[in-house]
């Protein structure tokens, strides 16, 4: 536990310190907030106006997700490759560079809803918002692990398109930038039974009280075992080569 | 028997389709400084890698103190460098520190650690705004930080001015006296004659030989005397080449080879001497 307040702590500074990543990983969703969400404010009811909050929350969070996938072009650096010399286990090196990713979506989204609750008559109870970032943040775990066993496993320098590429179409397919009825017919089959689609009705289901198909906690479980799986399975795979 | 801190028992490792060690074994005894040294792609690398349990080797074994170094709790005795020193730029000295430091039971201070490597005047800057011999220093700093039983040390002063190179070496020493054992790579031969009890002599994946200093340097201390002669038969030593008149021979002592040329009165011009390399030594005894 140590240990891993110490790694996260260097790789929230390491971050922290670029501006060119930190800047625009908490300020950019506070400004398509502003200026896709707060438009909305004033021709919406309550409940449409919370689930287009929760859209842009949810484009903005895929783009954070990419933030997972720092790992690919991380995974070769010299310094990674020094960590893994120090009596450290890897769970605890994932779980720290997981831990930063959080805690900047969490400043970042943190930000949006303090500028919903200022700038809209969106109005949940605190706790309410609480109880829907938390289901953001764990439902959003299995998805990370899948970008993470991407990194892996993926070359390294494909490693980020494909990920961009993937979860981009993961996204739209899930429904986060037309809502799912206006899926075209083929993709809405299968929008149930993915990860983000998934994450997606269960944030819906918390912000506005409806009931939470448990099913897709299950199916995000499941996503997370798998995920979790192969990126083990890619670390494990890292020690035996060498790249070229 | 002597304990064994580290090990490699007949070890091979390939990468696709390149052979970097083969059927290699090497130890290292407490309290024993031991220097491989080999040219580049020898599989110095490779070996201390194996070693870490940074990689995995394809067959054969290797230990840390009796155990398996890729579980990552037998790797609380050792400290290493960092093979590249390419740190996150915007990382302070000081935090790098700390970080590698908190690894392990009992650490030296900060502030002494950076004393003993001359890095005190720049703990607080940031990593990217270092020279590269500073942050060689760190990187070596960070091997010792953590108090280890076992350093690695993969080419340590590389790229060094000789002032640092030779304070380094002052504090490789002293660690020495705290009853340490170190393994390190390197491919200047004065390097390992400074600091080694046994030097292991590497080239393209396999151990040529070892021994002791003097060992080494009888073997590979040769210099590189070269002439033009019409008799060749007459040289009391074998050539290692002949191009015409133009001999090159490889001797360990010079002075006494080229006596004993004027003192039987063997005509030459154009007497060329000349301490050889690491590179041609090695030539010269694989070709043995």
């Amino acid at each position: 536990m140590r240990l891993l307040l110490a790694h996260l702590k260097v790789e929230i500074l390491e971050l922290i310190r670029i501006p060119a990543y930190s800047v625009p990983t908490l300020l950019m969703p506070s400004l398509m907030f502003l200026m896709f969400g707060g438009t909305r404010a004033s021709t919406v009811t309550g409940a449409n106006h919370h689930n287009g909050i929760l859209r842009d929350l949810r484009c903005d969070w895929n783009r954070l997700l990419s933030v997972w996938c720092r790992n690919p072009n991380d995974r070769e650096s010299p310094w990674q490759v020094y960590l893994r010399v120090l009596p450290v286990g890897a769970g605890t090196r994932f779980a720290a560079r997981v831990a930063a990713a959080v805690a900047f979506a969490f400043l970042s989204v943190g930000l949006v809803l303090m500028l919903a609750a200022a700038v809209t008559p969106a109005d949940l109870p605190w706790a309410r918002w609480g109880i829907f970032l938390a289901v953001l943040l764990c439902g959003s775990i299995p998805i990370g692990l899948l970008g993470i066993a991407l990194g892996y496993w993926a070359g390294p320098k494909s490693a980020l398109p494909i990920a961009n590429i993937l979860f981009l179409t993961l996204s739209f397919a899930g429904g986060v930038f037309l809502p799912p009825t206006s899926l075209p017919k083929f993709v809405s089959y299968s929008s149930p039974y993915l990860p983000t689609r998934m994450l997606l009705e269960l944030s819906w289901a918390t912000a506005n009280s409806t009931t939470i198909a448990y099913s897709d906690w299950v199916g995000l479980g499941v996503y997370g075992v798998v995920g979790l799986g192969l990126a083990t399975a890619g670390y494990r795979r890292d020690e035996g080569r060498k790249y070229t | 028997m002597a304990d064994l801190v580290a090990e490699l028992d007949r070890v091979s490792k390939s990468y696709g389709s390149v052979t970097a060690l083969l059927e290699t074994s090497l130890c290292v005894n407490r309290g024993e400084f031991v220097a491989v040294l080999g040219p580049n792609g020898a599989g110095k690398t490779t070996a201390i890698n194996l070693l870490v349990g940074t990689r995995r080797p394809d067959s054969g074994s290797a230990s840390l103190f009796g155990r398996d170094p890729r579980q990552h709790q037998n790797r609380s005795r050792i400290g290493a460098t960092p093979q590249e020193t390419r740190f996150p730029l915007t990382l302070k000295t000081r935090e790098i520190l700390v970080l590698v430091a908190a690894h392990y039971p009992s650490s030296h201070s900060i502030e002494g650690i950076a004393q003993d490597f001359s890095i005190t005047d720049i703990l607080e800057r940031q990593v990217g705004g270092l020279s590269g011999g500073q942050q060689r220093r760190l990187s070596v700093a960070l091997a010792f930080v953590g108090r280890p039983e076992l350093v690695f040390l993969d080419e340590p002063t590389t790229g060094l001015d000789v002032t640092s190179r030779l304070a380094l070496w002052e504090h490789i020493r002293n660690y020495r006296a705290s009853c340490g054992s170190l393994l390190m790579t390197t491919h200047y031969l004065e390097e390992a004659e400074a600091l080694a009890d046994r030097i292991v002599v590497i080239d393209k994946g396999s151990v040529l030989f070892e021994g002791t200093v003097t060992e080494i340097r009888t073997r590979l201390g040769v210099t590189r005397v070269s002439l033009t002669t019409p008799d060749v038969t007459k040289l009391p030593a074998t050539p290692m080449s002949v191009e015409g008149n133009r001999v090159t021979l490889y001797v360990q002592d010079a002075d006494a080879l080229v006596r004993e040329i004027v003192k039987q009165n063997i005509p030459f011009v154009d007497l060329e001497i000349r301490p050889v390399s690491l590179e041609e030594a090695f030539l010269a005894l694989t070709a043995e």
